[in-house]
C-alpha cells in the first residue's frame, strides 16, 4: 500500500460546543456541555439535545439544513488552510458523510402528499440538490471525484478513510472529508423508540449513563498531499495517517458483544499509520453514553491500548451528530494533537467499575505523535482513523 | 489507480424476474404495471422475494434490503466465493440514489398515525440507509468493510469506484458492489408530477430517477469484482458510463461473461 503523506491542512467545525474550531475550543476550555432542553422542531419527545446555538448562520430556507451546517465548515477549514475558493490546478475530491440528508423525511411535505397525493415542488427539489458532496463540490467548483458516504454513525470517519484512499491512489491532490447531519424529528423519534436517548445531559462512561443526546453538526478535514502542500505552501504539521475499518455481521442495531469488530478496526487503522498502540498519545471515543456502546468499547481500549490509555470523550458538548459524529471527533483529535490539550469530559463524574478505562475528568496536556478516533455504527460497522502531529 | 475491475458474478433481481438471465429478455416482454400504483410502474414480483432459504434471517426485513440481498447472493454464488475461505477479504458496497424510502415513508405514517412516541424501532432501523449492506454482511458471515453511497446521477458508478479505489489499496481481494433501487407509492406520486408529460411504456431496469424520461422501475444488481490482474471479465470504468437509468450495459457484460469476451455500450 502507498504510504504517501496526507496532510491536514485545514479544519473545520460547527456543532453546539460553537461555530467555529476557536469558539469550540473555548467551550473546550470551559468544560461544560450544554444541551437545550427542548428539540429544534416541535416534537412530543422532551429529551434534550445539542443545536448549533448560531440560527442567523444556518438559516436559509432554500437548501437543508445539514448543506448550510456543511458549507460553514467547509468554509472555516478552506479558510484554515489559506485555500482559494475555485483552484484551477487542484483536482480537489469531496468525500462527506451524512444520514439524515439522505433521506426524504420532511414531515410537512409527506404529510401534505398523503392527504392530496401532490407534493411540494420546492421540497423535493431541496432534497435532489441536497446530496452532500455533490453540492459542496458544485458550491466550491471543485472537480475532483465526489462521493457521499451513508454508513450511520461511522459515516464521517468512513468519509475520511475513503478521501484518504483517493489521494493515496493519486485520484486528486486535496480532499473535503467529514460529515455533517442535521437534527431532526425523525431520528429523534426513532432513538426514541429504542430505548437509548437520556432524559438528562448524556454521560459518556460513567457509571450513571442513561443513554445518548441528539445532536447537530459539521466536522470537515481539508486533506492534501505532499504535492499540494508543497505547491500551496500550505501550513502542514498534522496528518492523517491510517484508516482500517470492519464489520461485526452480527446484528442492525447492537454491536458485536466481544468488541472483535472494533478491534479489528482499531488495528487496522494502526497497521496502515504503520505504528503500534503505545504510539497513540490520545484516543477520542465514539463514547455515546449508552449502556451498550461504552462498555464495549471501553473493554476494547484496554484490550488495544491498556487501562491507562488516555481517553477523551466529547459527545457531552455536542450530543450525537449521527453523520457528523465521525467528522467532528476527527476535527478534535486534531485539535488536541495541535494545541496539546483535550478537555475534560462533560457529563462524566463516576467511574463505572465495569468498563476497565475511564476517560479524563479535566483539561489535560497530552503528548505522543498520534491519536486515534473511533466511531462504531448501526449495521455493526466500525470504523477509527489514526492521525497525527509532524514531529 | 487503474480502473479496471475483473467481474466474476453478476446477480440481479429486476421486474423481469431474478437473475441477469432473465434481463436479457427484458425488451421483448411486456412488463405489467403496478394496478395500485397512481402511474405505470413496474415492479418487483412479491413472489421473488419470498426465498425462503437465502433470506431466513430477513424476515422482518425491508423490500429494499430483500432485493439486495438475494441478488447479492446470487453474484456470490456465481462467482464461487467462499467467504468464509481464509484468503477471502470480501469488502460490501450498496450504492442507490433514493435509499430504502418505503421504510423511511411507512416511518413517517407511523409518526403522522400514531405520534412520534409511537412508532416502531424497527421500522427505524431499516429506514437507515445502510440496512442493506448489514444484512448482506449477516447473511454472508462478512465482517470486512461495508459502505453505501448514494448518489442521484451515477450512484452504481459511484459505487464502482469504491470498490476500485478498495481493491488499489488492497484492504479488500474481492468487493460486491451492489446497486438497488426499490419504488413506493409516495416516491411513484413525486416522480410522476415531475415526469407529468412525459409518458412513455418502455420499462428501463432501475428507471427510477428524476432526471429519466421513462417508465419506472425497482431492483437490483451486485457484481462480485477484483483487480484485473485476478481474472474475471474485465470491466472498464472509465468506459461503463452508468446512470442510474442507464445500467442497461449488464446485458452486455452478462453476453461477455458467457461468451468470454466484453463489448460494453458507451452511453
Amino acid at each position: 500500500m502507498s504510504s504517501t503523506p496526507v496532510f491536514i491542512t485545514g479544519l473545520g467545525a460547527v456543532s453546539a460546543a460553537g461555530t467555529g474550531c476557536a469558539a469550540t475550543l473555548e467551550s473546550f476550555r470551559n468544560g461544560n456541555g450544554n444541551p437545550c432542553t427542548a428539540a429544534r422542531e416541535e416534537t412530543p419527545i422532551a429529551k434534550p439535545v445539542f443545536t448549533v446555538g448560531d440560527p442567523a448562520a444556518i438559516a436559509n430556507a432554500e437548501e437543508m439544513r445539514t448543506l448550510r451546517l456543511a458549507t460553514l465548515a467547509v468554509d472555516e477549514a478552506l479558510s484554515d488552510a489559506r485555500f482559494r475558493k475555485r483552484p484551477s490546478d487542484i483536482r480537489v475530491g469531496v468525500c462527506l458523510g451524512t444520514t439524515v440528508a439522505c433521506q426524504l423525511n420532511d414531515i410537512d411535505f409527506y404529510r401534505e402528499l398523503r392527504a392530496s397525493g401532490q407534493a411540494s415542488a420546492v421540497v423535493f427539489d431541496r432534497y435532489l440538490r441536497g446530496n452532500l458532496s455533490a453540492a459542496v463540490a458544485e458550491r466550491y467548483g471543485f472537480c475532483g471525484p465526489t462521493l457521499t458516504i451513508t454508513n450511520a454513525c461511522s459515516s464521517g470517519t468512513d468519509a475520511i478513510g475513503m478521501a484518504l484512499a483517493w489521494l493515496r491512489a493519486g485520484l486528486c491532490e486535496a480532499a473535503i472529508a467529514g460529515g455533517a447531519d442535521e437534527l431532526s424529528r425523525i431520528p429523534m423519534a426513532g432513538f426514541n423508540a429504542l430505548g437509548i436517548m437520556s432524559a438528562t445531559a448524556c454521560a459518556p462512561f460513567d457509571r450513571d449513563r442513561q443513554g445518548l443526546n441528539l445532536g447537530e453538526g459539521a466536522g470537515i478535514l481539508l486533506l492534501e498531499t505532499d504535492a499540494g502542500v508543497a505547491r500551496r505552501d500550505a501550513p502542514a504539521v498534522l496528518t492523517c495517517e491510517g484508516y482500517g475499518t470492519f464489520g461485526d455481521a452480527h446484528h442492525l442495531t447492537a454491536p458485536r458483544e466481544d468488541g472483535s469488530g472494533l478491534e479489528a478496526a482499531i488495528r487496522g487503522a494502526l497497521t496502515t499509520a504503520g505504528c503500534a498502540p503505545d504510539d497513540i498519545g490520545f484516543i477520542n471515543a465514539h463514547g455515546t453514553a449508552t449502556a451498550t456502546n461504552d462498555a464495549i468499547e471501553g473493554t476494547v481500549l484496554a484490550r488495544v491500548f491498556g487501562t491507562d490509555c488516555v481517553l477523551s470523550a466529547t459527545k457531552g458538548y455536542t450530543g450525537h451528530t449521527l453523520g457528523a459524529a465521525g467528522g467532528l471527533e476527527a476535527v478534535f483529535t486534531a485539535l488536541g494533537l495541535r494545541e496539546g490539550w483535550i478537555p475534560a469530559s462533560a457529563g462524566y463524574k463516576n467511574r463505572d467499575t465495569s468498563i476497565p478505562v475511564a476517560p479524563v475528568t479535566r483539561m489535560t496536556n497530552v503528548t505522543g505523535r498520534y491519536a486515534l478516533s473511533t466511531s462504531l455504527a448501526f449495521g455493526g460497522n466500525n470504523s477509527a482513523l489514526v492521525l497525527g502531529r509532524q514531529p | 489507480m487503474k480502473t479496471v475491475l475483473g467481474v466474476h458474478g453478476i446477480g440481479m433481481i429486476s421486474v423481469c424476474g431474478r437473475g441477469i438471465e432473465s434481463h436479457a429478455d427484458a425488451y421483448n416482454h411486456t412488463q405489467s404495471a403496478d394496478s395500485s400504483s397512481p402511474i405505470r410502474v413496474c415492479r418487483v414480483a412479491d413472489e421473488i422475494l419470498k426465498d425462503r432459504v437465502t433470506l431466513k434471517k430477513m424476515r422482518r426485513a425491508d423490500r429494499f434490503s430483500k432485493m439486495s440481498a438475494l441478488a447479492a447472493r446470487d453474484a456470490i454464488d456465481l462467482a464461487g466465493l467462499r467467504v468464509s475461505d481464509g484468503g477471502i477479504r470480501l469488502g460490501i458496497v450498496v450504492a442507490t440514489a433514493f435509499g430504502p424510502h418505503r421504510a423511511t415513508f411507512e416511518f413517517l405514517d407511523e409518526i403522522l398515525d400514531f405520534g412520534d412516541a409511537g412508532v416502531s424501532p424497527t421500522l427505524f432501523s431499516h429506514s437507515v440507509h445502510n440496512a442493506a449492506a448489514a444484512y448482506i454482511a449477516i447473511m454472508l458471515g462478512s465482517r470486512g468493510p461495508a459502505c453505501t453511497v448514494t448518489d442521484f446521477q451515477y450512484p452504481f458508478h459511484a459505487g464502482l469506484m469504491t470498490a476500485a479505489v478498495w481493491l488499489h489499496e488492497q484492504r479488500c481481494s474481492h468487493v460486491l458492489v451492489g446497486y438497488t433501487e426499490e419504488s413506493s407509492t409516495p416516491m411513484d406520486r413525486i416522480l410522476a408530477q415531475r415526469h407529468r408529460g412525459q409518458p412513455s411504456h418502455e420499462p428501463v431496469l432501475f428507471n427510477f430517477s428524476p432526471y429519466a424520461s421513462k417508465m419506472f422501475s425497482e431492483g437490483s444488481v451486485f457484481l462480485v469484482v477484483t483487480r484485473p490482474d485476478q481474472g474475471g471479465v474485465a470491466l472498464d470504468l472509465d468506459r461503463f458510463k452508468t446512470g442510474n437509468d442507464r445500467i442497461s450495459g449488464l446485458g452486455s457484460l452478462w453476453a461477455a461473461f458467457k461468451d468470454g469476451g466484453l463489448h460494453l455500450p458507451q452511453h
